[in-house]
């Protein structure tokens, strides 16, 4: 049976879709057979974040609609084995998902899956509650400044309330938090909120911290996800974070100011 | 002239009200109240009652009434619930207190005639808020929590842009950093309680203050918050 993995965040722009494909490749290269389902019908990103955009032949409302079959739909990632993506439609709105059908979907999927990523859209609307609402686990994405903990805030509420879980009063979703885009140097000087403050408001535990890092927009826009970029700050932080999704310790990098060398002052490294 | 040194206030108390239930009750009030003392006599000593007529019709003896709650060893403070005008007289000539129960609704209005002395009334409460609704875990941003007829317990923050509501208390342990209204029926006598201040709103009794008037030797430190005179004070507890 697979667990079915949420990355939401409420906010827009945090790295959601980022996230989604860089923990969906990271279970993929941990031997886990992953499928990775974009939910933002009709602003679909994620084919092109794993850089499949030109592969995309149905999608996910076709099947929900019956007019393809998943096999039809769903695309091999080329570079990790046991990775798939099922696109989103382009064409049409997030009406077009049914509790019903995405539930069949996600059966279906989880006969001869081990984890599904559902890469949630933003907001707290019909299509960001479908993709939360079967979810085991959730990775609630946010950015190190108010407005995007708020809203991680309102989601979580969501989660707890509004789920499947929350519904039928089962065990709860369990909840990772992840902060991207962290500086540590602006945390420093104060004009960023603090990993501290952050776990303080938001209380769940925290499962990752990706610093901001030029290997993210690079990794985009070649439709790479980041996590490949074994050598990047940023790829290696979403290695260790799927590493504590699957339950491992793992110190957390990436947080504190690095202190320079005495080499590294002369040739500014 | 010099500083007024007597002065008159309302004040709520819960009193003991003894409902009398029938015309025919009244023949034997006596023996059940003295029964009803000698199961607690420490209890009803120069304990103060109101009693509550409602259910009686016609001619009341009013005197009767005073003299066997007095027999009895207690103080009469008032009679509640007279039906009709007459009634309401007679119980003053008796000179005994006519007392509203401003919870309810009372069919008769009270009007003003010449020949009745105005006199000061005393509000008395019979019901106070007694339970307690406790929630655990974090009230999160979007979420509202209502304590209807009770005070309200949180065991976790609450955060911005959520919202505690209680008809009496609020408690909170854990950080405050959305609204928190308490006594929200109208109760001055509510409070908030919590271990962190930082609120977007405070209010009890239907006066308020936002963030900006929490003074900042008061920001995250545990406090609590009462109304007094229609204005929130804020204190800190350690």
């Amino acid at each position: 049976m697979a667990e079915i993995i949420v990355v939401t965040s409420g906010k827009g722009g945090v790295g959601k879709t980022t996230t989604s494909a860089a923990i969906a490749t990271g279970l993929a290269l941990r031997g886990k057979r992953t499928v990775v389902i974009d939910f933002d019908i009709g602003l679909r990103n994620l084919d092109l974040i794993m850089g499949c955009e030109r592969r995309v032949v149905y999608d996910f409302v076709n099947v929900i609609n019956g007019e393809a079959n998943l096999s039809q739909a769903l695309i091999k990632d080329k570079r990790v084995a046991n990775l798939y993506i099922l696109p989103a439609s382009q064409t049409r709105d997030k009406d077009a998902l049914t509790k019903e059908g995405v539930g069949k979907v996600l059966d279906q999927l989880a006969e001869n899956h081990d984890y599904i990523v559902c890469d949630s859209p933003a907001g707290i609307e019909a299509g960001a509650m479908m993709a939360l609402y079967f979810a085991d686990i959730a990775v609630i994405t946010t950015n190190p400044e108010v407005s995007s903990v708020r809203d991680s805030d309102r989601i979580i509420g969501m989660l707890q309330s509004r789920s499947r879980r929350a519904e039928l009063g089962l065990e709860p979703i369990k909840e990772h938090l992840l902060i991207t885009r962290y500086v540590p140097e602006r945390v420093e000087r104060g004009d960023m909120l603090s990993v501290e403050s952050i776990t303080e408001i938001l209380a769940v535990p925290l499962a990752g911290v990706i610093p901001e890092s030029g290997a993210v927009l690079k990794a985009s826009n070649c439709g790479q996800p980041v996590i490949l970029d074994t050598e990047s700050d940023a790829g290696q932080a979403y290695a260790d974070t799927v590493a504590r999704i699957l339950g491992e310790e793992r110190e957390f990098r990436f947080v504190n100011v690095e202190k320079k060398g005495f080499l590294s002052r002369i040739f500014g490294g | 002239m010099a500083e007024q040194s007597i002065k008159f206030k309302g004040t709520s108390f819960t009193l003991s009200v003894i409902h009398i239930e029938s015309n025919a009750a009244m023949a034997n009030l006596h023996t059940f109240i003295a029964d009803k003392v000698a199961q607690a006599p420490a209890f009803f000593k120069s304990a103060p009652v109101v009693v509550n007529v409602a259910n009686l019709k016609g001619d009341i003896d009013f005197k009767m009434i005073q003299q066997v709650i007095t027999d009895n060893g207690m103080n009469l403070v008032g009679i509640e619930g007279c039906q009709t005008a007459e009634q309401k007289l007679s119980v003053r000539e008796s000179g005994i207190s006519v007392i509203s129960n401003t919870a309810k609704n009372t069919a008769t209005k009270l009007v003003p005639s010449a020949d009745i002395k105005p006199e000061i009334q005393t509000v008395i409460v019979e019901k106070s808020i007694t339970k307690t609704i406790v929630h655990k875990g974090q009230i999160r941003s979007g979420q509202q929590i209502y304590a209807q007829d009770a005070s309200l317990t949180v065991l976790g923050n609450i955060s911005a842009g959520a919202e505690v509501i209680a008809d009496g208390s609020i408690h909170i342990y854990g950080a405050l950093r959305g609204r928190a209204i308490a006594g929200a029926k109208g109760d001055e006598s509510a409070q908030i309680f919590c271990n962190k201040l930082d609120p977007e709103l405070l209010s009890i009794n239907g006066t308020y203050i936002l963030s900006d008037a929490v003074q900042s030797q008061f920001i995250n430190t545990q406090a609590q918050i009462n109304c007094i005179n229609n204005k929130l004070e804020i204190t800190k507890f350690d």
